[in-house]
């Protein structure tokens, strides 16, 4: 092997050697530069807007999950604390009691419990809830509007294409930054932006 | 030949079930409807025989915060919001003027002089655009929400403190009315959503509306109750939802006109508190409507301030109805 040819292979050799570290230094930059990009920009997660819910009923039934991930969310500054509340009576119920006939909620989801005359307490247990917004609808329709629909984040699996924002007539679901997950109307709510 | 038969006879089932189940799946309205929705339609019905008023004239005012009406001794019409604008009894505008911020309600006393309730405060205003005095309620979160003037004090019902203050008419505090006493058995007012309303009878009674109680009360000036009506009901002859009536006014034979929100509509209610008839029916305002303030003249027309449509809307009794 002559001297050129020597210098020849040294010169590919060297070429490679650089091509590789070139290669390993772009890759750790894309890597700093997809979390860096992630820790700023935040991750996105998909939520109801309650200004633009009709209460459709189909966050009950186009959800993946079953129950779906959207729950009735209640905000309580916004509610009158009413004896005959709109979101837990059946429209024309006369007596006002927690029989199952003049309950709205097909699932029984709402407590109703006394607080002091004529004052009444509504929780909602977000197990029994189906997210089907017919409390939300009467709430909406007698009341202060205090029942709201929100997608529970703690159960949403955040898939890529959100079933319930395909079927959704009103348009309401967009994706939200992780950090904003809740978009409910309300003083306290209200008061965090 | 059998097996022709029966061929045929399953040709005609099986076309017969895909005309079933197309018209199950394409065509049967009953198919699309979801269990979980809740129809409200059958509430903004209501029965035609009931309606004595019929609308014969809307007025335009043209601002966005339309908030409260009222009627002078000349039956010049007020509308306050974010400015005043006054019209004559032909619904011709004579005179409008800016206010500083969106007010909620107004009243005019005998001698034409504008009361107007502010978030905290009150303004009185001439006819000609000019200032006359103001005063704060002396609390930053009050809520006035309906006022009232007679030939001696300026009533202010205050949303957020749940009472009705009497003012002289230089702002001095001279009595709070609608106080509970469980002493007397008198119960407090309730609040649900901020409104509330207030009104002079006949008989100078001072009428306030307790919508969480679906009450109408009197008391003398002394802050003494005298009477009540009014009841929780689905009906037509009661009021609904978590806080009625949110508006009302007298008409000049003492009978009442109250206006809802949640199923909005104007009834008519006899002196002592009996349904007469419908004003305006729920079918009359876009869902959500909520805040009709009421003004009367003396030929009993009522004007319905409409806040989503931005008018003064004005009915006639229906001779039909006489």
């Amino acid at each position: 092997m002559s001297a050129e040819e020597n210098k020849k292979n040294i010169e590919r050799r060297e070429f490679i050697r650089k091509g590789m570290q070139l290669s390993i230094l772009a890759g750790i930059g894309a890597i700093a530069g997809g979390v860096i990009t992630k820790a700023f920009t935040g991750k996105y997660v998909w939520q109801l807007d309650t200004k633009k819910c009709t209460q459709c009923g189909r966050c009950a039934t186009s959800c993946i999950k079953k129950p779906s991930a959207v729950k009735c969310f209640h905000a309580y500054d916004m509610c009158g604390y009413c004896d005959l509340c709109g979101g837990f009576f059946k429209p024309g119920t006369q007596n006002l009691t927690t029989a199952a006939e003049n309950q709205l909620c097909p699932t029984a989801a709402i407590n109703r419990k006394f607080i002091e005359e004529p004052f009444f307490e509504y929780d909602i247990d977000k197990k029994l809830c189906i997210g089907c917004g017919k409390c939300v609808k009467g709430c909406g329709s007698f009341g202060n509007g205090s029942l709201q629909l929100q997608v529970d984040q703690s159960l949403c699996d955040n898939c890529n294409e959100c079933a319930i924002a395909r079927d959704c007539p009103s348009d309401a679901f967009s994706r939200v930054p992780v950090s904003e997950a809740y978009l409910m109307t309300g003083l306290r709510w209200n008061n965090k932006k | 030949m059998n097996k022709k038969l029966i061929i045929g006879f399953l040709v005609v089932l099986i076309l017969g079930l895909i005309a079933f189940m197309a018209n199950d799946l394409f065509f049967s309205e009953k198919s699309h409807e979801n269990p979980y929705v809740l129809n409200t339609d059958s509430l903004k019905k209501n029965d035609t025989s009931l309606i004595c008023y019929k609308e014969i004239f809307q007025i335009n005012p043209g601002i966005d915060e339309l908030s409260g009406i009222a009627m002078d001794e000349r039956e010049n019409i007020i509308a306050v919001g974010s400015k005043v604008i006054i019209y004559d009894k032909t619904f011709k505008e004579i005179k409008s003027f800016k206010l500083s911020e969106a007010a909620n309600c107004a009243a005019v006393s005998s001698d034409g002089e504008i009361y107007i309730g502010f978030q905290n405060h009150i303004e009185v205003w001439d006819e000609k655009g000019l200032q006359i005095r103001s005063w704060p309620t002396g609390n930053k979160e009050s809520i006035i929400t309906g006022i009232a003037v007679n030939d001696k004090s300026v009533f202010a019902a205050d949303a957020d403190e749940r009472l009705v203050h009497q003012y002289d008419f230089k702002g001095k505090l001279i009595n709070n009315i609608g106080m509970g006493d469980t002493v007397k058995g008198v119960p407090e007012i309730i609040i649900r959503s901020a409104f509330f309303d207030v009104s002079i009878g006949r008989d100078n009674e001072i009428w306030l509306a307790n919508p969480g109680g679906y009450l109408l009360e009197a008391f003398d000036d002394k802050g003494n109750m005298k009477t009540t009506w009014g009841h929780a009901s689905d009906e037509i002859d009661g009021f609904c939802g978590c806080c009625n009536p949110t508006n009302f006014t007298l008409l000049s034979d003492g009978c009442f006109v109250t206006s809802e929100k949640a199923t909005p509509r104007v009834k008519i209610y006899s002196p002592e508190g009996k349904f007469i008839c419908i004003a305006a029916g729920p079918d009359k305002f876009d869902e959500g409507t909520k805040g009709l303030d009421l003004a009367v003249d003396s030929k009993n027309k009522i004007y319905v301030l409409d806040p989503v449509r931005k008018q003064i809307r004005v009915f006639e009794k229906n001779t039909k109805a006489e």
